[in-house]
């Protein structure tokens, strides 16, 4: 009955322990709140990155050995559809024909464009990567009408960087902004939020849209290019800012007549009815029966799912969640050494009362007791506290830095560059109650040297002590 | 092993309910002659390769009821044969018997419990908790239980002890100051409370070490009038360790310690006479 009477009375009464109680409370808090921003910024990844990719991509190795190796596969994407669309766990699939080429807008034409390589001055050079489409497919595959349907960011001047397309069920007709100065119709592109926004396009307005293409004679002098003028329909959001910087879709017809009929597709994007169930079997049955086709090349890079695809940056924010972790324990560790010298301060002040209480009958064990309980009120008090600022700002995060920002006049959280409007956070029920876990075991093994030296005191040595 | 049997050892007044509360740990031998006896005490300290006696075979008998003074000059071993008999300090021979038990034969956690319940120590500093109130410091003996394992539950109990130590120190003149911090009294109330808190479990017998030493006479007379009272209403077992003639003389029975061993009471006025003779023949 003494030890948790008196340890609370050594609590209350001792104004170092709130040292204690604050360090826990600080590492505690700030351990729950960066590992749910860093959960939160995996998870909004991880849910851009597989939107915009689907569930499992197909990308034939297409190119023709110098070798003598002829195994080329069919250039047309009709079998391989058809093998993926028999299976009932297929929901659907869209083929993507990607091209390499650059954007310049209208006024600068295909040479001019080119020129720009050469320079080593233009470092914002538009190269971009065309995508050839049929919207209906992609819609059905993948989350292209969210991207186009997702409301635009803004800029610092409060203006929107992207335009919604007119009509969002025919992307690609043309835009009633445009004003035709040809009878010749032209094609419609759709770019990507951040590129519309650097380059300062329209929507209506015209852009070139250039590249190279392959050659079928070696012996050929000349790397021939070619270009061809877009209407810009209007933009797309994917949440994901390389893609939106990169990336421009196109119809697959007038790609196919820029890259003058050189590919009929380069990847097969498929969404599956349950990946999480499927994924890998599926995986696993279409690389088997594709290559035995003769689809593919039969290499296993040819038919990945989303997360093997993007395995390096999945791994690489998992990674940083980790080492964050690792590091935010080491402020455990300095609560922990926080809490072992107040205590072992306060057993060389108590020493006169460790004395007294053994000589009214307490034991060595009793005494030990008494001060890892105060250890453990420090721990308990810390925790609870902690762990509440911590979730609490996890939930309240965006006001907090919003507040901050405006409090400290810096903008901490640059939206432009991780293209969410808010911070992501996700509170994970077990990282907290680990951490939880962690400081009670941390501050309590700190705890046990003193509490162990207190009950070594000798009682006469203490009695005498003044 | 069941609970003590109070009959046997004192005729005071108990609380079973309070004393018994603790748990049965070691019985006292019925019948013993002697409430706290050391046999052949002996003491050493090691420093460095050096051997430093301090007790040299002390022999000392405490009777149930009995007040006994011991007197010495400083460094004549009193404290140390003090701790030895508080079982703070293990001898490095001999034998202590309370209530006829070998106290140090005893394992750490029932030497504890015979501390806990068996004495009452009143020591010459006070001692007292500062971070607790008067109250509470008497009651800190009967909340410690050194078997019992986080000690929860004892809500009842702390009650029951406070009423007990409230009336108490009532009866010692401290009801008003109750919920006093040890630094708000003055050292003769300190000395009070600190009496209280040996008497709270009312224990058999009482050693108090010097308990006026830091008082002036007035205030010493009226802590010496308490302890002798308490010992008459509880017919306590009393070791009083003091340098005070006058005090001693209240003793039943007076021994004195001589360079760490003991005399008695006519061997050392005869020494004196002698000392006295001799300094009239130097002078």
């Amino acid at each position: 009955m003494f030890r948790s009477f008196l340890s609370w009375r050594y609590l209350t009464q001792r104004r170092t322990n709130l040292i204690g109680i604050g360090g826990i409370f600080v590492a505690v808090s700030a351990l729950i709140l960066i590992l749910s921003i860093m959960t939160g910024f995996l998870n909004e990844a991880r849910s851009s990155i597989r939107g915009s990719l689907s569930d499992i991509l197909v990308q034939p190795i297409q190119l023709e050995r110098e070798n003598g190796d002829r195994r080329l596969i069919p250039p047309s994407p009709d079998r391989l559809l058809a093998v993926i669309q028999a299976d009932p766990r297929v929901d659907a699939a869209s083929t993507h024909l990607v091209w390499p080429g650059i954007i310049t807008q209208e006024g600068n034409n295909a040479d001019r464009a080119i020129a720009f390589l050469g320079n080593s001055q233009m470092n914002d050079l538009p190269m971009v990567q065309i995508v050839g489409i049929d919207f209906e497919q992609e819609f059905s595959a993948t989350n292209f009408r969210e991207a186009l349907s997702r409301a635009p960011t803004v800029d610092k001047g409060g203006r929107p960087r992207g335009r919604h397309v007119d009509n969002i069920d025919d992307p690609f007709a043309l835009p009633a902004s445009y004003k035709p100065e040809s009878p010749k119709r032209l094609p419609v592109v759709l770019i990507g939020e951040q590129l519309f926004s650097r380059l300062g396009l329209r929507q209506g307005e015209v852009v070139q849209v250039a590249t190279i293409i392959p050659q079928s004679d070696n012996n050929a002098d000349a790397l021939p290019t070619n270009n061809k003028k877009f209407v810009v329909g209007g933009t797309f959001r994917s949440g994901e800012n390389e893609m939106d910087l990169e990336r421009i879709y196109v119809e697959l017809d007038p790609l196919q007549i820029l890259i003058g009929d050189a590919r009929e597709y380069s990847e097969i994007l498929i969404r599956l009815k349950d990946y999480d169930a499927d994924g890998i079997a599926f995986r696993d049955d279409l690389r088997h029966s594709v290559a035995l086709m003769a689809l593919v090349r039969g290499f296993t890079s040819e038919v990945k799912t989303w997360e093997e695809f993007r395995a390096s940056l999945l791994g690489a924010i998992e990674n940083e969640r980790t080492l964050m972790a690792i590091m935010l324990s080491l402020v455990l560790v300095v609560a922990g050494f926080c809490i072992f010298a107040i205590l072992s301060m306060m057993v060389t002040e108590k020493r006169r009362d460790i004395g007294i209480l053994t000589a009214i009958g307490a034991t060595p064990r009793g005494i030990m007791a008494t001060f890892l309980l105060v250890a453990f009120w420090d721990a308990l008090i810390g925790t609870i506290l902690g762990a509440g600022a911590g979730v609490w700002a996890a939930y309240k995060i965006d006001p907090i830095e919003r507040w901050l920002s405006d409090a400290l006049g810096v903008q901490i959280f640059n939206r432009e560059v991780y293209l969410f409007d808010h911070i992501p956070a996700d509170v994970d029920p077990t990282a907290v109650a680990l951490i939880v876990a962690g400081t009670f075991l941390c501050t309590l093994l700190f705890a046990a040297l003193p509490a162990w030296s207190a009950a070594r005191t000798d009682p006469i040595e203490a009695l005498r002590y003044e | 092993m069941t609970a003590f049997n109070d009959s046997t050892s004192t005729n005071a007044p108990r609380s079973p309910e309070l004393s018994g509360a603790a748990g049965p740990f070691v019985e006292p031998k019925s019948g013993s002659e002697s409430a706290l006896q050391a046999v052949q005490i002996k003491r050493h300290f090691q420093i460095g390769n050096r051997e430093l006696g301090v007790l040299f075979g002390v022999d000392m008998d405490l009777a149930p009821g009995e007040k006994l003074g011991l007197v010495g000059a400083s460094g004549a071993g009193k404290s140390t044969l003090l701790h030895s008999l508080g079982l703070l300090d293990r001898p490095s021979s001999g034998k202590i018997r309370i209530e006829g038990i070998d106290a140090w034969a005893l394992s750490p956690l029932d030497r504890a419990r015979l501390r806990n319940h068996r004495i009452g120590f009143v020591f010459q500093m006070y001692h007292l908790l500062p971070e607790l109130s008067a109250v509470e410091n008497v009651i800190l003996p009967g909340m410690i239980d050194p078997a019992g394992f986080l000690g929860l539950g004892g809500r009842k109990r702390r009650r029951e002890l406070t009423e007990k130590a409230s009336e108490l120190l009532h009866s010692f003149g401290l009801g008003d100051r109750l919920k006093h911090r040890p630094s708000q009294l003055s050292g003769g109330e300190k000395q009070r409370v600190s009496i209280a808190r040996a008497l709270i479990l009312d224990p058999p017998i009482l050693i108090a070490d010097e308990p006026t030493g830091n008082l002036d006479s007035a205030t010493g007379q009226s802590i010496l009038d308490i302890i002798f009272a308490e010992q008459e209403r509880r017919l306590l077992s009393l070791l009083l360790v003091t340098h005070d003639g006058n005090v001693a003389e209240r003793c039943d029975r007076v021994l004195h310690m001589v360079d760490g061993l003991m005399q008695s009471s006519e061997s050392v006025a005869a020494e004196d006479a002698a000392r006295v003779a001799l300094e009239a023949n130097e002078a």
